[in-house]
């Protein structure tokens, strides 16, 4: 399988902190992949995932992602890949409608492809009903979905989804994990950062554990779990390479 | 490109019009500053009632001066004279009080043989006699200075005149030596005709265009308060980007295949678009409304073209003081109480309250500063003196530079966000 992601030596300084928040950090995404990027608070993991979809610069390093060469401004890169932010990045007084046509055009689908894919993402969403209600009236829920479809509406190659289950209820949780898998199905690569490691496990093809900044351990779940020896579950082996300190 | 700007453009329009709040402060709060102002000022501007100022009269003279005096300020619609009632046994004591109490705004005593001592002066050939009585004048001590000067220069005509025909009457008496006939010779002029100068003056308002705008309340502030709520956009377009990055809709448009200037070119045209929606609705009251109100039809000036660049150029620069601002500021309190203040301190110091020729030296050396001063100074050049565009120039390009200094300002400050 071809790279999609290839990252070598990534270091990203935050202006007036002396610790990398990324250090030196080396890997690649195959094509197809669920990449799960793992870690505790303040291990790196958005500032990586915010870098991959050339949201945020860099000092030191070499990333190149569907082929291009980051950072880069250009609009051919940023047609390839979605983005799900962790915030519900929509406009909360316009309706779920309006927040897709509007981001929809920007991506530059036209109106009447526009309005089938609309269509299409509310009904496997289960928000079809709702598309004339303005997002500040949607349960946590909702909103999830809403924020996943608006990242997806031009069927990108990848797909960077940043905590995309964070604070919902199974139901929603389970219907947004089971179309994300199906996306993937159909060869959608999809990069994931999660605090549910239980989720990640099922979910995720290969796994990138970070902490200060630093890749910890990789591999697929499976591969992690028994090459240490020491784990049951990616839970147990989380707590044993990033240790039992709290965070901030 | 016309796609996704079409598309922003739609955004922008759908937030603001759900925004209530917003749009209270960009149209409800200018029209209701522009009628409390025309009706404040009109009296200032003397337009269309004459001011009545509230005096207290007593006349103990009985002679030409007191009558006359009483007759000046009866006659003069300035003024409101109460004469005193006829049981009052000391009237400079009356007066006083009266004036003291706030009822009247000025009292005139006009003392016992102020006629008779004032004509002894006037025929004296050698030494001229002491003056033992005076003419008395009392103010409220909260009346303005203006108005003082305008009680006084009214009395001091009017003894100018009394002491005239007093003279025409010592002349009259001294040809009256010489035979009735003679004393004839000699008119003795009315007040009337005292009034009339000799020189006669003619009053009128010059503009470029040869038109006859007369400067009022509407004419004054019809552009002026549509400045201080085009700038007011401030809030709204500063609150809206400030609310994006908050929300993280700012980092999605980032992610989109869009730039950040078509991002601002979307709000740019929206926010201009209000502008121009503020100062149509402006002028709509001043054309339409205010002679409904009894108040003077607002003339916009024979330069349309003029005009219109007006409009825009001055949109742009308060579109641009917005996007700086919400570029610059952190929280949404920031943007509106720095957007809020730093507009009402241009509007202050730019002569939108109070004409800037009035204000102290160095007052009006800052003013220079304030991009509303250079606004209005355009506006009243093109609708109080016909000016056309070669007249405005200067200000449509002071205001042009403003709004590209403040677009640098916010493309700069992006970059700097970012890296």
């Amino acid at each position: 399988m071809a790279a999609v992601v290839k990252v070598e030596g990534l270091t990203k300084y935050y202006k007036g902190l002396n610790l990398p928040a990324v250090d030196n950090l080396s890997f690649e995404i195959e094509k197809g992949a669920i990449f799960g990027l793992l870690g505790p608070n303040g291990a790196g993991k958005t500032t990586t995932l915010s870098i991959l979809s050339g949201l945020s610069s860099f000092q030191h390093g070499i990333v190149t992602v569907n082929g291009f060469s980051l950072p880069t401004a250009q609009k051919a890169f940023k047609k390839t890949i979605g983005v799900v932010p962790q915030e519900i990045a929509l406009y909360p007084n316009l309706t779920l409608q309006e927040n897709l046509f509007f981001f929809g055009r920007l991506y530059g689908l036209q109106a009447a492809e526009l309005k089938t894919t609309i269509q299409t993402y509310l009904e496997l969403l289960g928000l079809a009903a709702h598309r004339h209600r303005a997002i500040k009236t949607f349960s946590g829920g909702m909103q999830r979905r809403a924020n996943l479809i608006a990242g997806i509406l031009h069927r990108p190659e990848l797909i960077f989804l940043d905590e995309p289950t964070v604070g919902i209820d199974v139901q929603s949780k389970a219907v947004i994990l089971e179309y994300l898998k199906q996306l993937n199905a159909k060869g959608t690569t999809l990069i994931y950062t999660s605090h549910h490691l239980a989720e990640a496990e099922r979910f995720c093809s290969h796994i990138l554990i970070l902490d200060h900044g630093k890749r910890i351990a990789a591999g697929t779940p499976q591969e992690l779990i028994t090459r240490t020896g020491q784990a049951g579950t990616l839970e147990e082996l989380f707590l044993h390479l990033t240790g039992r300190s709290l965070r901030d | 490109m016309l796609n996704r700007m079409y598309a922003i453009i739609i955004k922008e329009i759908q937030i603001l019009l759900r925004d209530k709040a917003g749009l209270a402060v960009l149209y409800l709060m200018p029209l209701i500053l522009v009628f409390l102002m025309v009706f404040l000022q009109e009296r200032s501007f003397n337009v269309l009632k004459e001011v009545e100022i509230p005096i207290v009269f007593a006349d103990d003279d009985q002679g030409l001066i007191g009558k006359t005096l009483q007759q000046t300020l009866q006659e003069n619609k300035l003024f409101q004279c109460t004469l005193i009632p006829d049981s009052v046994n000391r009237p400079v004591d009356y007066i006083a009080q009266k004036v003291a109490s706030g009822s009247f705004k000025a009292g005139v005593y006009v003392p016992a043989q102020l006629t008779a001592q004032t004509k002894e002066i006037l025929l004296s050939s050698s030494a001229v006699p002491a003056r033992t009585v005076h003419l008395q004048l009392y103010f409220d001590p909260a009346v303005k200075q203006s108005f003082q000067q305008l009680v006084q220069s009214a009395i001091r005509e009017t003894i100018a005149h009394a002491e005239t025909r007093l003279v025409f009457m010592n002349m009259r008496e001294q040809l009256s030596t010489f035979g009735p006939q003679v004393a004839t010779l000699v008119a003795l002029p009315d007040s009337a005709a005292l009034s009339e100068s000799m020189i006669p003056v003619e009053k009128s308002f010059v503009s470029k265009d040869k038109s006859e705008i007369v400067p009022n309340a509407v004419q004054h502030n019809i552009p002026s308060w549509s400045l201080f709520a085009m700038f007011f956009i401030v809030i709204p377009l500063a609150g809206s980007q400030i609310q994006e990055r908050d929300e993280g809709t700012f980092k999605r448009l980032q992610a989109l295949p869009v730039s950040y200037t078509e991002l601002l070119l979307g709000k740019m045209a929206v926010y201009v678009l209000v502008c121009w929606t503020q100062f149509l609705a402006m002028l709509s009251i001043g054309v339409y409304i205010m002679p409904l109100l009894n108040m003077p039809a607002l003339e916009t000036g024979s330069h349309a073209d003029a005009l219109v660049l007006m409009v825009t150029v001055t949109a742009l620069a308060a579109v641009g003081y917005g996007l700086m601002v919400g570029s610059i500021a952190r929280t949404q309190q920031q943007a509106s109480s720095f957007g809020s203040i730093s507009v009402i301190i241009a509007a202050a110091i730019g002569g939108i309250w109070v004409p800037v020729f009035i204000m102290p030296e160095i007052m009006q050396t800052i003013s220079l500063l304030s991009p509303l001063n250079w606004a209005l100074n355009g506006f009243q050049e093109i609708l109080l003196r016909g000016g056309a565009i070669r007249d405005v120039l200067p200000f449509i390009v002071a205001l042009t530079l403003f709004f590209l200094f403040t677009l640098t300002l916010t493309l700069l400050k992006f970059r700097l966000r970012n890296h």
